[in-house]
């Protein structure tokens, strides 16, 4: 014989059934604590497994008359007739009769019910009509067998079983009747009580790691199911940093337009970063607010022919006396357009495209909007044919590719491109903001790195605000912040370029910005 | 770049024309001037760019409104009365230029603009006065020709704002104006004056002005001088202060003033025209991308306010107007042409990128950057990141060591004064950091840093590394040499490691990592000593590989 695996509640009612053989569904419902309909379907399982019967039978049910409530409440009436027997005792039997009819508030049909027990259990005698004291004894006999009775009767009132002998007692002295009522009574099967002996109906266990071996004995097993409306907790993933995963991506959008990618050094001379850049040595953008300028004596090396040009340029361009050494002290580079320039000068007048995604420098105090050291985008489409219009194609195919559908192109000033630009986009989240300065080199400028039969357009992004919005953050200290737990659980960077088809076509160029 | 403020009414006034707010948005951004804010009672805060000096004052902005628009023609009254002003040497600043403004009709809103012009002329191209200063007065306040000398410092005038005379020296060390600028004649045995020919005092350049001589709006006639170290310098000052205060001239009646040099050459004042540019139309057209024809080309042109002093098919001469300092070539004019076409124009139409004659790729140490990123992270390791601005105490004194490291002379912040030189203490820096939520932390960081090196152009080598470090209780040099061993076969390079000292490692637990006698970083564990430094209780092993050196080997 197989073994049969029972969740916890059928197997309950089994155990039930099997002390029991057969009982009626209130009882058993009541027996393992539930209601009647909550095992209606564990009662169809365990039928079909042929463990027991479901049977719809008429059976004759114990009802407490008003007779067996008034014992109920007051006492049998040798009871009550016992309390006040010593009031009445010696007396003629019809006086007696009366006198205990008053003393316990009896009716006299209960008082000659109440005499006659008394009389049968030999506690009372009648001697020459006067009523006596036959046996203490009796008298106790009778008091006791009235006690069962109203236990029976108690129990009956509760829906319990009294024995047949009881219940007969009952019946006779009209304390209770008998109706007929349908139930559905439950009937454990000789299969269940077979089986239940020889140990083969187990309680199913409750398995919560489900492991390869169960697969062939799945039944066996309640598999704990989980509740899909908590949280789970978290993995301590490991995993790339989210700021670099998005410079990455910003990256392949750049190489799939056919750029490539170029580095310089972050310490750099004024002559890059500037001077290389037709910036008047005296411009603003040089003084200790915007660069920071390093501790030492070291000047570098710049070859002697780029020199004698950017002297005779800046001279005849802006009436100064241009001063070579200032332009060989080392700094910081506040702009990757140091990288960009250095590349023209070694690539001199072909036809290419390169960026830059480095870090820069500025004197910032760093706080939750500015940064001392920050990531730029910087390129440059160098080419005999390159003009503005293709600078402003770029800039919306690259707002195209972060999703942006607007854009506004304002005229800038910055002092090495010529027309300037400022592009302008209007992000989902944080509406209008700036983020394509960019420009065609000055002729100036390709004049002094040596390149002056090729135009280039240029640009130069802060990619650090994108970053923060691809990445749902409101302080750029984020951006490096220390905490394992925060980097784990930034999102990944998506940008939209990757997800669905972005072109310039899609973007709008606005007239004003409102 | 300078934010100026002006009143919606004054510019309409100057105008002649009323201008709605979605007027002002749009128009102002086409001149160059990128609205900040326009209140409800009408200011107007825009910012203005370097390059345009002229704009820094609602009358630019009205003058190249009219023209923008079509609203009429820009037309200014030159007259020579004769005027002159005598140099008489002044060595430090030897430059003054001078011109004189008739009929204005000035109000309090006229006063504010050319004293806003006259400020933030000082804060830009004149570069904090140090470059040049400027001086407006009440001509009729005065009996020309003025000198401009030096005086004794304990010479006595009344200084603009003061109810009494001061010295010189009294000047310079007590009004709020000669603490801001003193420093630029402190030195000086004799101060710079600027005097009338019965010897009333005008102003002390580049300090400040006299009270007796202040323009009002009483004032019908003003007198304007620029001094400085700069002959170009104090002509454009001069130029643009006379040609935007006439927008309050009646009859825009502006009137040269010649300054006699001590060797009698004379700097006169203001420029009457700009000089003249050849364009070639097909050149402009080029660097736009438009196919602009001539007609078209030469609308634009008188938008922005250039004179076409001939024209043929392939050539124009323009003259430029005389208050832009800025056109230098027919550069800065194409981008005026594109400008009075409009950036949206050329840009509602521009869609593609010239075509692509090179494949794209990314940088080689970004290719292996991300190659070594992706094997650490499938090894269990978070990659962080830290700023490459550091200081000598995380840098170096931690580790006892005494390396030069790149330093600034003007830091922002002290904990941020140096460039690092190493990645280690970023990485402890991050350990420290987690040390009390994470029992076992394995990061690593790929970067830049900056090293000394006076064999390089700049002065500095930069070198892109990996840095690892793993701590836990139990870690020691084998889980270290287990990670770049790993790291190293997946590159397919078999690393060989000799025993080391570093500063601020354990000897007997360090290691030079060698890829064919090539050293390219070092594994070690961190000297307990500089882990207690750091209240640190758990041991440390990291890394350090140099991707340049990498990739060198690699390449072989």
């Amino acid at each position: 014989m197989e073994k049969i695996y029972l969740p916890t509640r059928q197997f309950r009612i089994v155990k039930v059934l099997v002390n029991a053989k057969s009982i009626v569904i209130d009882e058993l419902a009541k027996k393992i604590g539930v209601k009647p309909e909550d095992i209606m379907r564990d009662l169809a399982e365990l039928e079909s497994l042929g463990l027991l019967r479901v049977e719809r039978k008429i059976v004759q049910e114990p009802v407490i008359t008003e007779e067996g409530i008034l014992v109920l409440q007051k006492g049998l009436p040798e009871e009550r007739m016992h309390r006040v027997i010593h009031r009445c005792i010696g007396k003629k039997i019809e006086e007696f009769m009366e006198c205990i009819s008053a003393e316990a508030e009896m009716d006299p049909a209960h008082v000659r019910i109440g005499l006659q027990h008394l009389i049968k259990n030999n506690c009372l005698r009648v001697v020459n009509g006067v009523v006596k004291i036959r046996d203490d004894h009796g008298c106790l006999k009778a008091l006791e067998e009235a006690a069962y009775i109203k236990a029976a009767l108690k129990e009956i009132l509760e829906g319990k079983h009294v024995n047949k002998s009881l219940l007969s007692v009952l019946k006779r002295r009209k304390m209770v009747k008998t109706e007929r009522k349908k139930q559905l009574v439950i009937t454990a099967s000789p299969k269940l009580l077979e089986l239940f002996e020889k140990g083969l109906i187990i309680e199913k266990e409750l398995a919560t790691i489900i492991y390869p071996s169960m697969a062939e004995e799945l039944d066996r097993y309640i598999i704990k199911e989980f509740d899909l409306s908590i949280p789970p907790p978290r993995p301590r993933a490991a995993r790339l940093n989210a700021y670099m995963e998005f410079l990455d991506l910003v990256r392949e959008i750049l190489v799939s337009m056919g750029f490539e990618e170029v580095k310089g050094p972050h310490v750099e001379l004024e002559f890059w970063n500037f001077d290389a850049l037709f910036q008047a040595q005296d411009h603003p953008a040089r003084e200790i607010h915007d660069t920071f300028f390093l501790k030492t004596e070291y000047r570098g090396r710049v070859p002697e022919e780029l020199l004698e040009r950017a002297k005779k340029i800046h001279e005849k361009g802006w009436g100064y006396e241009w001063n070579p050494l200032r332009a060989l002290r080392p700094i910081l580079r506040s702009q990757t357009t140091a990288v960009s320039v250095r590349t023209i000068y070694e690539r001199g007048e072909g036809e290419y495209r390169v960026f830059s995604l480095d870090r820069v420098f500025r004197p910032e105090t760093l706080d939750a909007k500015h940064a001392m050291e920050f990531y730029q985008l910087d390129g440059i489409i160098v080419g005999r044919n390159v003009n503005f219009k293709h600078l402003l194609a770029f800039f919306k195919e690259f707002a195209a590719a972060l999703g942006i559908r607007e854009v506004w192109f304002k005229p800038g000033y910055f002092p090495f491109t010529e027309p300037s630009v400022e592009g302008f986009i209007k992000h989902p989240e944080l509406g209008w903001i700036e983020v394509f300065p960019g420009g065609v080199f000055r002729p100036e400028v390709m004049e002094i790195l040596g390149a002056p039969g090729v135009r280039a357009i240029a640009w130069g992004i802060g990619i650090d605000r994108l970053a923060m919005s691809v990445l749902g953050l409101n302080d750029i200290r984020d951006l490096f912040n220390k905490d394992l737990d925060f980097l784990r659980k930034m999102p990944s960077p998506k940008l939209p370029y990757f997800l669905t088809r972005t072109s310039s076509k899609d973007v709008k160029v606005v007239k004003i910005l409102r | 770049m300078p934010v100026i403020k002006i009143t919606k009414w004054d510019l309409e006034r100057l105008l002649g024309k009323v201008l709605s707010i979605d007027e002002i948005l749009d128009y102002l951004p086409r001149i160059k001037c990128e609205v900040d804010s326009i209140s409800e009672e009408g200011e107007i805060e825009y910012e203005a760019t370097h390059d345009r000096p002229d704009l820094y004052s609602v009358e630019g902005v009205a003058r190249s409104l009219r023209s923008f628009l079509g609203l009429g023609e820009n037309k200014y009254q030159l007259v020579d009365e004769g005027l002159k002003a005598y140099n008489t040497g002044v060595p430090g600043r030897p430059y003054i230029a001078l011109a004189v403004v008739r009929d204005l009709d000035l109000d309090d809103e006229a006063v504010k603009q050319m004293m806003q012009l006259q400020e933030k002329l000082h804060m830009t191209y004149c570069r904090r006065r140090r470059k040049a200063s400027i001086g407006v007065y009440d001509l009729d306040k005065i009996k020309p020709p003025l000198y401009y000398e030096l005086a004794d410092p304990d010479t006595k005038f009344t200084p603009l704002d003061e109810s009494r005379e001061m010295t010189l020296k009294e000047i310079l060390t007590n009004t709020v104006r000669g603490k801001e600028y003193g420093h630029i004649i402190a030195n000086w045995e004799k101060y710079p004056i600027l005097r009338d020919s019965e010897g009333t005092i005008l102003s002390m350049p580049p300090i400040i002005n006299s009270e007796d001589t202040r323009v009002t709006v009483e004032t019908k006639n003003v007198i304007i001088d620029a001094t400085g170290i700069d002959p170009k310098t104090v002509i454009d000052m001069v130029t643009i202060m006379a040609y935007n205060i006439a927008e309050r001239s009646r009859g825009k009646k502006i009137v040269f003033v010649e300054a006699i040099m001590p060797d009698n050459t004379v700097l006169k004042a203001p420029r009457e025209k700009g000089v003249s540019i050849e364009i070639v139309p097909s050149k402009v057209n080029d660097v736009l991308g438009t196919g602009l024809d001539i007609e078209q080309m030469i609308e634009l042109l008188k938008k922005f306010d250039y004179k076409i002093t001939n024209s043929q098919k392939e050539q124009l001469i323009v003259t430029i107007p005389p208050y832009r300092v800025d056109v230098k070539s027919w550069i800065d004019v194409a981008e005026d042409i594109a400008m009075a076409y409009g950036y949206d124009t050329i840009g509602s139409t521009a869609y593609d990128l010239p075509k692509a004659t090179h494949p794209g790729r990314i940088h080689p140490l970004e290719f292996l950057s991300r190659l070594l990123r992706k094997i650490l992270v499938g090894m269990g390791f978070i990659e962080v990141v830290n700023y490459m601005m550091s200081n000598p105490e995380i840098q170096l004194r931690i580790f006892d060591m005494e390396d030069e490291l790149i330093t600034i002379t003007n830091p922002k912040m002290e904990k941020y004064t140096s460039l690092r030189r190493w990645l280690v203490p970023g990485l402890l820096e991050i350990i420290d950091a987690n040390k009390e939520k994470e029992a076992e932390i394995r990061i690593f960081e790929i970067g830049d840093v900056a090293i000394p090196d006076k064999s390089t152009d700049t002065g500095a080598r930069i070198e892109r590394r990996l840095g690892i470090a793993v701590s836990h209780r139990k870690a020691t040099l084998t889980n270290g040499l287990a990670i770049v061993s790993t790291l190293m076969e997946r590159l397919g390079l078999i690393p060989r490691y000799e025993k080391a000292v570093i500063k601020g490692l354990l000897p007997r637990r360090t290691a030079k990592i060698c890829i064919d006698n090539i050293e390219i970083g070092y594994v070690g564990e961190i000297h307990p000593r500089v882990l207690l430094r750091i209240r640190h209780d758990k041991p440390v092993v990291v890394s350090e590989i140099i991707l340049n050196k990498l990739l060198m080997v690699l390449r072989r």
